[in-house]
């Protein structure tokens, strides 16, 4: 079984391996550092348990709105919409 | 034959009367009318009012023999009083009602958002003002019953409709039988069931959502503010809402709306009735207190309209035109709006001061007016009934971050009917300094009232013709301005002056205002003499001009007589 943390490091890679080098030092000056997407992991897994099966739902979308609030962009959001719809 | 209910509706505060029938039995040799409005509701009402200021007799036909069953429609808004004001009404209204601002919303015992809407000095009627329709309708009535081109025949339904080139033949049923009346026009405002709308097999178009709530009209004395009172999610109603307001006569309208599956059959037993309402005094803080049940009825959430408000000579008008959600008090105070502004097409078109192509502007006006309290009604649709999964989780989830988290609050508040904005009319000049005003309703805008003195608003002076508003700084309206309006007149448009910036009064001016400290100035934008506004008859904007020549106005008021064959 891969460790949480060495499954998002793949997936990052293979999503990135792909795209020109400029794109991806955008994507790391805008985002997290690894180490701040490792603790995001870790948080909303643990928060997700700590919300509880049937309340799972319900505190997703308050986060979401919650994030979109602070994202301030509605553009945006929806982009992140599209991506998140992808592969389900 | 016809035979509506001879006897009085019951109520407990209402004191209904029964009205004689119109028999054509009484009436001999053929029938005919200038225009035929089924229906007399509010829609109905307001539009023959509204025409017979204009000059156009009509006759008002009226399926039952009373006013309304129930409180139906309670909440009348500003616009809705300036409507009223035009036809003579509103000090009734104002006497009667009690008008409020705010408006809470509660969730987990915790008041979530209040919305805050004041009273403003320049305003001379309350956002809101609270009364039954069955005593609206009494005072329309009234008001009908003292104008000697209206005549309204009760006890008449509307069985046939035929279109013909001059105009439509309707075949009538009363209680001693049918009756044939030929008019030039015939206007359906006979509700959301509109039996005219059915004869002609009009579909209307939009959505129907599921969830439904129940009205209940009950006496109680609850010692609370006239404001209004949302209680989401509650232990006794779990997911669903509960509204609440004040009306007079120490009578409380509690709105509730039914958990999934139940039938409106078996929400208004009185067992599952009586329940409810405990719990909802509960909710409040008074379930100890005694009421005592005056109507109640079941309604769902509709957001559907015509796409065409002409059809042929057959016009429509209020909820025969189209179904709007009461969220947000859509219902009769859109239909005012409808009638105000199909009085004014109707009756210039009677009048051959325009051509019948004002009527397809009235439609254009009224369904995209239509279409946009659908489309914002819908957002509080989707709020307070959510439609789908997806929906009720969004829905959850700002419940329960509005307890922490401010920003979310506003997307409680139900967006309040308001006028809509005839950006797009027929009418709005074209030529005009309309992009160069700082401030003031623009083209097509519904008017801003400005207080002018003690018990003195600019909206007192505006309406029922044309009118212009014309900043002379104290001088005289230029001649040259009164020979194109002279001429316009003389082309048979109604049309007034409204000098503004004189104490006196002014020769060439219908009305002088003398606005000395410059508050409606202020409010229009209007900085230098010869400033001027053109209101409709429906006192909506149609031009403004920064100065304005005899060339800008002419061309203006040749832009709304053109239309006439």
């Amino acid at each position: 079984m891969i460790e949480p943390k060495e499954a998002l490091a793949t997936h990052a890679s293979n999503t990135f391996g792909t795209q020109s080098a400029r794109r991806f030092t955008v994507a790391q000056d805008h985002g997290l550092t690894l180490t701040g997407l490792e603790a995001v992991y870790d948080a909303l897994a643990e928060a997700i348990d700590q919300a509880g099966t049937e309340k799972t739902e319900l505190f997703l979308v308050k986060l979401a709105l919650l994030n979109a609030q602070a994202l301030a962009d509605e553009h945006v959001f929806k982009e992140q919409l599209q991506k998140a719809l992808k592969d389900l | 034959m016809h035979n509506p209910v001879a006897e009085p509706r019951r109520s407990i505060y209402y004191p209904y009367r029964v009205m004689a029938p119109w028999l054509p039995s009484r009436h001999s040799g053929p029938q005919r009318a200038k225009v035929v409005v089924g229906g007399a509701g509010p829609a109905g009402l307001v539009l023959a009012l509204e025409l017979a200021r204009h000059g156009v007799p009509s006759v008002v036909l009226e399926s039952e023999r009373q006013v309304s069953e129930g409180s139906r429609a309670i909440v009348f808004t500003r616009r809705t009083m300036e409507i009223l004001q035009q036809v003579g009404v509103a000090s009734r209204i104002t006497a009667a009602g009690l008008p409020w601002c705010y408006g809470n919303s509660f969730y987990r015992g915790q008041r979530v958002f209040r919305m805050e809407n004041p009273k403003s000095e320049d305003d001379r009627f309350y956002p809101m003002i609270n009364l039954q329709q069955q005593y609206l309708e009494e005072y329309l009535i009234d008001a009908v019953t003292e104008q000697s081109l209206i005549e309204l025949r009760w006890g008449n339904r509307v069985t046939g409709v035929a279109q013909r080139e001059a105009g439509v033949l309707v075949t009538i049923d009363t209680p001693d039988g049918p009756y044939e009346l030929e008019t030039e026009w015939l206007v359906a405002a006979d509700g959301a069931r509109s039996g005219i709308r059915s004869l002609l097999g009009l579909k209307m178009e939009g959505q129907s959502y599921e969830g439904r709530f129940v009205i209940a009209d009950i006496r109680v004395d609850l010692p609370l503010p006239t404001e209004r009172l949302a209680f989401f999610d509650p232990d006794w109603n779990p997911g669903n809402t509960v509204l609440m307001h004040r009306e007079p006569h120490g009578i409380w309208r509690i709105d509730y709306q039914l958990p999934a599956g139940q039938t409106p059959e078996t929400a208004l037993e009185p067992q599952a009735l009586h329940a409810r309402i405990n719990a909802a005094l509960q909710t409040v803080g008074y379930g100890d207190r005694p009421w005592e049940l005056d109507w109640a009825s079941v309604y769902s959430a509709r957001t559907l309209t015509l796409p065409d408000y002409v059809h042929g000579r057959v016009l429509f008008t209020g909820d025969a035109a189209h179904m709007l959600p009461i969220f947000g008090v859509r219902g009769a105070n859109t239909a005012f709006q409808d009638s105000q502004s199909l009085g004014w097409h109707l009756a210039y078109v009677v009048r051959n001061i325009l051509s019948r192509e004002a009527l397809a502007n009235f439609s254009r006006e009224r369904v995209g007016a239509a279409r946009e309290i659908i489309d914002e009604a819908g957002k509080s649709t989707r709020f307070m009934t959510p439609p789908t999964r997806g929906f009720r989780l969004l829905r959850d989830a700002v419940l329960s971050l509005s307890l922490s988290e401010p920003f979310v609050s506003p997307l409680y508040h139900w967006r309040t009917s308001r006028p809509h904005e005839y950006t797009v009319s027929a009418f709005n000049c074209q030529g005009d300094d309309n992009a160069l005003f700082q401030t003031g309703p623009g083209d097509g805008a519904p008017p801003l009232n400005v207080r002018l003195g003690v018990d003195d608003y600019l909206l007192d002076h505006i309406g029922g013709a044309f009118d212009l508003l014309y900043y002379t700084g104290g001088g005289d309206v230029p001649a040259s301005l009164r020979e194109v309006i002279d001429g316009a007149r003389q082309r048979g448009l109604p049309i007034r002056v409204l000098a503004v910036g004189s104490g006196h009064p002014i020769a060439a001016a219908d009305v002088s205002l003398s606005d000395e400290d410059g508050r409606l100035r202020a409010r229009y934008g209007m900085e230098s003499v010869g400033a001027a506004y053109l209101f409709r008859p429906d006192q909506h904007i149609c031009a403004r001009w920064v100065t304005l020549d005899a060339a800008r106005l002419s061309s203006a008021l040749n832009h709304i007589l053109e239309s006439r064959t």
